[in-house]
């Protein structure tokens, strides 16, 4: 059956991070004048304004910074998983991730939990990091 | 992080509120437009101040959700010949931060009498909030995470983790809330009262939030009339002097800040506070912009109203009520009585000092302030004389 959740767009500063993610890397980007490290992608360094900015793995390690529970329904694609859950992690080296957490029950799933990335091949073009608890 | 406080203020005290006007009713307004429902409004914030038409030499027309209110057809609709016409964004955001933006219209000069006015016909026009690409980017979509709430309801599970803290207390606002709108004729949740057995059991939107945390959709018009100190004078109300502004850009919830904005408000409330010279205890009137319930937490501590981690303690046992210690959207606000992004929670605090509250009066009010968010924290101070 085709994946009918939203895709995310694919564009000039973003297609990185997704073919990446289809090679199961999480990335972000370092900016090469002053270090900053920043996810999602982005253009510019907006610590120091430089457009010099590196690809670096991320080691997939992190915890959850907060989560919620969607009850309402706003993408028809998700109606059989409601309420599912979103999280924000905030991966060991910084930089924070929207996601849904796996291999969880919503119930268990606790604010500073650690986690590790798990990467979820929705078909042949696309790659969704997603986070699980840490083995 | 933030730039030190500005120290002059030229319009304080120098630029006041002198009329208001609403559509006759919130709610559905399906007979009217919504250039008529802004006609309505306008005419009745003339009546208010005693202004003639012609006399608004200076305009500025927000957008609203629901039908497009261009500013030059609302000008040519209203047969207005202003100084200063203006668009103005729908986001509730800057709805504090117009404040700041008619009071340097007025006080430089540029117009005398100047007229904002808000229009939403969002219930009629069946306006939805989530669904798209709301957010940071794209991404947030392909993981379901969409809806300004969603992110109220981040930032609200983390500060429950961290604190401690029970969503039944957090529900203490929207009863008050609710409980402000049984008082307010004008309010769309009049007759619907709400216990906090009720908010227990309202169905989650975005856990851990629920329906009731969330403000209504409805229709309705709002018009402000500004004009310089001396002329307010002599006009038919009571002059609002605005004694005091603060705005910080830059701290969007969708950041997922560590501090809950608490850098944004510390800075907005040690700018507007100096610049009308008082403090916390001065505050008879508090309003917040509740988009969501979850911010007001937030903004309790981040102003000084109470210490880190304890707004949910805080404001239990009515303290938050009207015949309170720190009565809060005295109206309903946005979860009960309109949702008109700010302009109702700006009408309420206009007239709570000016003493025409009737049931939800406050009592003695001299001074009232707004608290915004998200990514614009602002706030501006009103006081009477």
């Amino acid at each position: 059956m085709a994946y009918e959740k939203p895709r995310p767009n694919e564009g000039l500063v973003s297609e990185p991070y997704w073919e990446a993610a289809r090679d199961h890397q999480l990335m972000a980007q370092r900016c090469n004048n002053c270090n900053g490290l920043w996810a999602p992608p982005t253009a510019v360094c907006e610590n120091c304004l430089s457009e010099d900015l590196e690809w670096i793995e991320m080691s997939g390690k992190g915890e959850v910074w907060s989560y919620i529970l969607m009850h309402q329904l706003y993408y028809p694609a998700f109606a059989d998983e409601i309420p599912y859950n979103v999280a924000v992690i905030r991966s060991a080296e910084g930089p924070k991730f929207v996601t849904n957490l796996v291999n969880v029950k919503n119930e268990d799933i606790k604010v500073g939990m650690p986690v590790e990335v798990v990467f979820d091949d929705v078909d042949e073009d696309l790659t969704l990091p997603k986070w699980q608890p840490a083995s | 992080m933030v730039s030190p406080i500005i120290d002059t203020a030229n319009y304080s005290n120098k630029v006041a509120f002198v009329g208001v006007g609403t559509t006759d009713r919130y709610g559905t307004i399906p007979e009217l437009d919504a250039f008529g429902m802004a006609a309505q409004a306008f005419r009745n914030a003339l009546d208010d101040c005693g202004l003639e038409k012609d006399d608004i030499d200076g305009l500025i027309v927000g957008t609203g959700t629901g039908q497009p209110t261009p500013y030059d057809q609302m000008t040519n609709m209203l047969g207005l010949h202003p100084r200063v016409a203006l668009p103005y964004t729908n986001s509730g955001r800057l709805s504090g931060p117009s404040v700041t933006l008619m009071a340097s219209l007025v006080a430089s000069g540029a117009c005398n009498n100047l007229a904002f006015i808000y229009t939403n016909n969002a219930r009629t026009a069946r306006v939805r909030f989530g669904g798209g690409d709301e957010g940071t980017s794209a991404i947030n979509a392909a993981y379901g995470y969409t809806s300004p709430g969603a992110a109220a309801a981040m930032h609200m599970q983390r500060y429950m983790a961290h604190f401690g803290g029970t969503q039944e207390k957090l529900g203490a606002i929207a009863v008050a809330e609710r409980k402000h709108a049984s008082m307010n004729p004008m309010a769309v949740m009049r007759d619907r009262p709400l216990t906090i057995e009720d908010y227990m059991n309202g169905r989650y939107i975005a856990e851990p939030l629920r329906i009731f945390d969330y403000c209504i959709i409805n229709d309705a018009s709002i018009v402000l009339i500004m004009s310089t100190a001396d002329r307010a004078k002599s006009m038919k109300k009571k002059p609002v002097y605005l004694a005091g502004t603060g705005w910080r850009s830059g701290y969007s919830h969708y950041r997922f800040d560590d501090e809950w904005l608490r850098p944004a408000y510390q800075s907005v409330k040690n700018q507007a506070f100096k610049m009308a010279g008082i403090t916390n205890k001065d505050v008879d009137v508090l309003s917040y912009y509740d988009a969501f319930s979850a911010f007001l937490p937030f903004m309790l501590e981040g102003f000084d109203f109470c210490g880190e981690g304890e707004a949910l303690d805080f404001i239990q046992g009515g303290r938050i009520q009207v015949g309170g210690e720190l009565p809060v959207n005295t109206s309903g606000g946005h979860l009960s009585e309109t949702y008109v992004q700010g302009r109702g929670i700006m009408a309420e605090n206009i007239r709570q000092l000016r003493g025409e509250c009737g049931e939800r009066q406050v009592k003695d009010a001299e001074i009232a302030m707004f608290m915004g968010t998200t990514p614009d924290a602002s706030s501006y101070i009103l006081r009477r004389d």
